[in-house]
């Protein structure tokens, strides 16, 4: 039984004159060898295929096509002049910022701290942002509705202690909204921005120190600017996640706050108009993808941003 | 007190002059965790109104959820599904990072992103999508279906681990085995996969609870007797707050969380060896 | 702004401990710098240099004793108001500013007027030769490039004490030898006090006034880098500072040391230890030709070569005499001593000038 690898087995005549092995024959066998690896992903492959490709693509198509199947832009014109769907875009952006700016304000400080704490216990309280993560979506949207009801439990603790005195509406509206979202998207928000953090040399700090840095000073003038990569990645991703929320806004805001995937859910519910669905899918596609160009050119730009410090 | 004056860094701010951002932080923590466990003392609640601290307990709820069979069909179905996805998906995406990881070819950028598209595209459209081509083939409301979509959304999971796990992992014992005589794939099967048995078990269990947790796909895909428990909790969330769902959030917190700890056992089993 | 300082101040470090749980890092550690002076604190990984570096500077606080430059006591100051300037041993550069504005940055703290803060960001980085560099980014530059941005930064806002941590060990030796003699000539023009810290002993006998050998968190000997080599005082210093080879003595009955049934000197006074060893330096040792004549003045080894190992520009060898000792010697490759002569297995005979042994006493570390 001979020796077999990936490269296959040399037979004589492979050797030019010197014994050595022919260039074009080590190539030939290195690229065999790396397309059966890169074969390993072909199941995968064909998964996605599948699945997103060809459906997404088809919805492309669809999106130009009118109510009788002739190629047209009715669908995005429609976009563009009803207001309807003006105000679903404008809903959209500003929960997707409102919650990404509340991410930000709320995450830092928490980002930091993790980032403070010495190596034994910073697994204890990571537990507290993962906990969230590795519980149903469904479930923590639920939890929120049951505790901003009228007479749920926010509204009552409230009116205990006397922080205000008639329930006030806090579910299926913009608020209740927001604070589901902001709850879900804390941790993407923070996972990142403490990898961040954490790769902050100590010694730099150290060294704005012994230069005669305060412990205020180090922090704003060394330690925040070395940490807003993690900050743009971090919001990045809680941004485009928000785009394309469909589930916590859909529970906790009551029918009046619509964001895109809600009215592409209920052009197909109530019109089974795939023409329009599918052009808003493409415009929240297009969206994203921008944001994550912009997102890509902008972090390799960030040396130059530093620079004007 | 003495713990309050002791620095808290190397530029000797104490923990003193911390304190606020001890509790601010405090407080952010306790927040996130509350929402996440409160579904589970309101579930044995015995009123309608799920309230906190329960009045009078209960398990009226559970009783409710184990007497009605769609719950307990949904709830058969989910698990089917997460775990057909888990069995596809898991395999799948080691193959695939293995592959990508190890070949280092130029191609292997390209397809690293296109394997990684359904994190990227919004899951909706994926949704709409699979909905209308399942349509035209005639597999909605099927099992497999639902199991094919949810096992592309979990494949970069599993890609991403996989991968992360080889990174730290000296690849060199392969070509050792190599050069005492395996074949590739005998090194792959003997050196390699037992020292990423961890990994892949972390993957494999975020590959199940990714399908078991997914609400949006099985909303469009899954549907009259094959209805996931997901897709079922979120029409009766919109209808009503049915507090039957309290119960339910209640098991599969339980569920996840024991598995997430189950797994963090063996792996530290694993590393005490 | 600043009221009139001298060039440099003088440290005291005095009863010193620090301890973490039951290790002890400095254990009552007392050391006097002179105003001026370059210091090195020498030791090996884990003896307690760095943390006495990081306490002079304000980085960690110890359990009990007393820092002091000049007549101020700095023991409780916080690090940013201690005045000294500091290179870390990977720099510690701030990745996202430029050359100038890393060297600016204490200036801008101490809000120095922008014409001559920008003079003195200028002189520093002349100083290190870096002046072409000033709008460069940190990622731009080479270790040799940022070492010396590192050293600008800390000497431009003038402190009077300077601390350096291991800042050579992680350039190629050739750089590193370079910077050896740059430093100890940017130490002469700035006339700072400067402590020092290494765990090379060819490093620190290279560049400094005094040597601080530490070890366990102890100060095993003080001195000059002439009076550590040739004068160790115990045996780890001996041991830490060049090869030594390790030769027990005996007492006589007349308080002498004696090897060999020779008298090599006698028991010195004031010392208390029991068992003592001669301590010797590897090129101290010479061959001797067979039909040379023995003179009184010399101590001699006879034995067989066991070791023979060629170095370019010298030879090492190792003997062992016959009461099974091992003798380390260094011999020049170009003296008159025939060393290809000499092969492992032959018996030689290795001698020592009397005035050139070291007898330290056993047990005192």
């Amino acid at each position: 039984m001979g020796r077999h690898d990936g490269g296959g087995i040399m037979a004589k005549g492979d050797h030019n004159s010197r014994g050595a092995l022919g260039a074009k024959k080590l190539r030939a066998a290195e690229r065999k060898e790396a397309a059966m690896l890169l074969a390993l992903t072909i199941p995968a492959i064909i998964v996605v295929a599948l699945i997103i490709i060809i459906p997404v693509g088809w919805l492309f198509s669809l999106s130009f096509l009118d109510e009788t199947g002739q190629f047209s832009l009715a669908n995005y014109q429609k976009m563009i002049e009803y207001k309807s769907y003006l105000r679903v875009f404008r809903t959209t952006f500003n929960v997707s910022f409102l919650t990404t700016f509340l991410c930000i304000l709320i995450g830092y400080p928490l980002a930091y701290f993790l980032s403070q704490m010495p190596r034994k216990y910073v697994g204890l309280f990571m537990l507290t942002v993962l906990l969230p993560f590795w519980t149903s979506l469904l479930v923590r949207t639920y939890a929120w509705l049951v505790m901003l009801q009228r007479n749920g439990l926010i509204n009552n603790f409230a009116i205990d202690l006397g922080i205000w005195d008639t329930p006030i509406k806090l579910a299926h509206n913009l608020n209740g909204t927001l604070i589901g979202m902001v709850h879900i998207m804390l941790p993407f928000l923070v996972l990142p921005l403490y990898a961040a953090m954490q790769r902050i040399d100590r010694n730099t700090l150290q060294a704005a120190a012994n230069l005669g840095a305060t412990p205020i000073q180090t922090f704003w003038q060394v330690f925040v600017p070395l940490s807003l990569p993690g900050v743009v990645a971090g919001s990045l991703i809680v941004f485009v996640l928000c785009l394309g929320f469909y589930v916590t806004p859909a529970v906790l805001g009551g029918g009046k706050v619509i964001m895109v995937s809600m009215q592409i859910t209920a052009i197909l519910e109530d019109q089974f108009n795939w023409g329009a669905a599918s052009a808003l899918g493409v415009v929240l596609l297009v969206a994203t993808f921008a944001v994550l160009a912009l997102a890509s050119r902008f972090l390799k730009l960030d040396s130059v941003m530093f620079g004007r410090h | 007190m003495s713990w309050l004056t002791s620095a808290a860094s190397e530029t000797q701010i104490t923990h003193g002059d911390r304190l606020w951002l001890y509790c601010l932080a405090g407080l952010i923590m306790f927040l996130l965790v509350v929402p996440t466990v409160i579904v589970i003392p309101m579930s044995f609640s015995d009123s309608q109104y799920l309230e906190f601290p329960p009045r009078d307990w209960s398990l009226r709820w559970y009783d409710e959820y184990l007497e009605t069979p769609r719950w307990i069909r949904a709830t058969i179905t989910s698990l089917k599904v997460a775990f057909l996805t888990m069995l596809v998906a898991t395999p799948f995406g080691t193959m695939a990072a293995y592959g990508l990881f190890v070949s280092g070819s130029r191609y292997g950028k390209a397809i690293f992103f296109l394997l990684m598209t359904p994190m990227i595209v919004p899951v909706i459209l994926i949704a709409i999508g699979t909905f209308y081509v399942f349509g035209k083939v005639g597999i909605v409301n099927s099992i497999s279906g639902l199991v094919l979509a949810h096992t592309v959304l979990s494949v970069p999971i599993v890609m991403i681990i996989i991968t992360s796990a080889l990174r730290t992992y000296d690849l060199n014992q392969e070509r050792v085995a190599q050069s005492l005589g395996s074949t590739r794939i005998r090194a792959f099967f003997e050196i390699t996969l037992p020292q990423l048995k961890f990994s892949i078990l972390t993957a494999a269990l975020l590959a199940f609870l990714t399908s078991f947790d997914e609400v949006i796909i099985s909303i469009f895909l899954s549907g009259g007797g094959n209805s996931t428990l997901t897709k079922q909790m979120f029409s009766a969330l919109r209808d009503y707050i049915d507090p039957t769902i309290a119960a339910i959030s209640t098991l599969m917190i339980v569920l996840s969380t024991g598995l997430m700890i189950g797994l963090q056992l063996i792996g530290h089993k694993d590393s005490r060896d | 702004m600043v009221p009139d300082r001298p060039a440099s101040l003088s440290i005291s470090v005095t009863e010193l401990t620090k301890s973490y749980g039951n290790f002890y890092a400095l254990n009552a550690v007392s050391i006097d710098v002179k105003a001026g002076e370059f210091l090195t604190l020498l030791g090996p990984s884990g003896s307690g240099k760095t943390t006495l570096l990081m306490a002079i500077a304000g980085f960690n606080r110890p359990d009990s004793g007393q820092i002091c430059f000049g007549d101020s006591d700095v023991t409780l100051m916080p690090p940013h108001q201690r005045e000294v300037g500091m290179v870390f041993q990977n720099y510690a550069l701030f990745p996202h500013m430029s050359v100038f504005e890393n060297v600016a940055f204490p200036l801008k703290l101490r809000k120095i007027a922008k014409q001559e803060k920008n003079q003195k960001v200028m002189d520093a980085l002349n100083t290190v030769q870096l002046s072409d560099f000033a709008n460069r980014r940190i990622d731009q530059l080479s270790g040799g490039q940022r070492q010396r941005v590192a050293l600008a930064r800390a000497f431009v806002f003038g402190p009077t004490i300077l601390l350096m941590d291991e800042p050579l060990s992680a350039l190629d030796k050739k750089l590193r030898e370079e910077m050896q003699i740059e430093l100890k000539q940017l130490h002469r023009k700035l006339g700072v006090t400067t402590v020092y810290v290494t765990h090379d002993q060819r490093e620190a006998l290279t560049m400094s006034d005094r040597i601080a050998v530490i070890n366990d968190g102890e100060v095993k000997q003080i001195g000059t880098p002439r009076e550590i080599y040739n004068r160790p005082a115990n045996s780890f210093v001996a041991s830490f500072i060049g090869e030594s080879s390790f030769i027990p003595l005996v007492r006589d009955a007349k308080g002498g040391l004696v090897y060999d049934g020779v008298r090599i000197a006698d028991l010195p006074s004031g010392q208390s230890a029991k068992a003592w060893s001669l301590v010797i330096r590897p090129e101290r040792l010479s061959m001797v030709a067979a039909k040379a004549k023995i003179q009184s003045s010399k101590l001699y080894f006879k034995g067989i070569i066991t070791e023979l190992v060629y170095q370019g520009e010298t030879a090492l060898m190792m003997m062992e005499t016959g009461e099974g000792e091992t003798l380390i010697a260094r011999m020049n490759t170009r003296s008159g001593d025939d060393i290809d002569s000499l092969a492992e297995g032959q018996n030689i005979t290795l001698s020592i000038d009397k005035k050139d042994i070291i007898i330290i006493p056993d047990g005192a570390t």
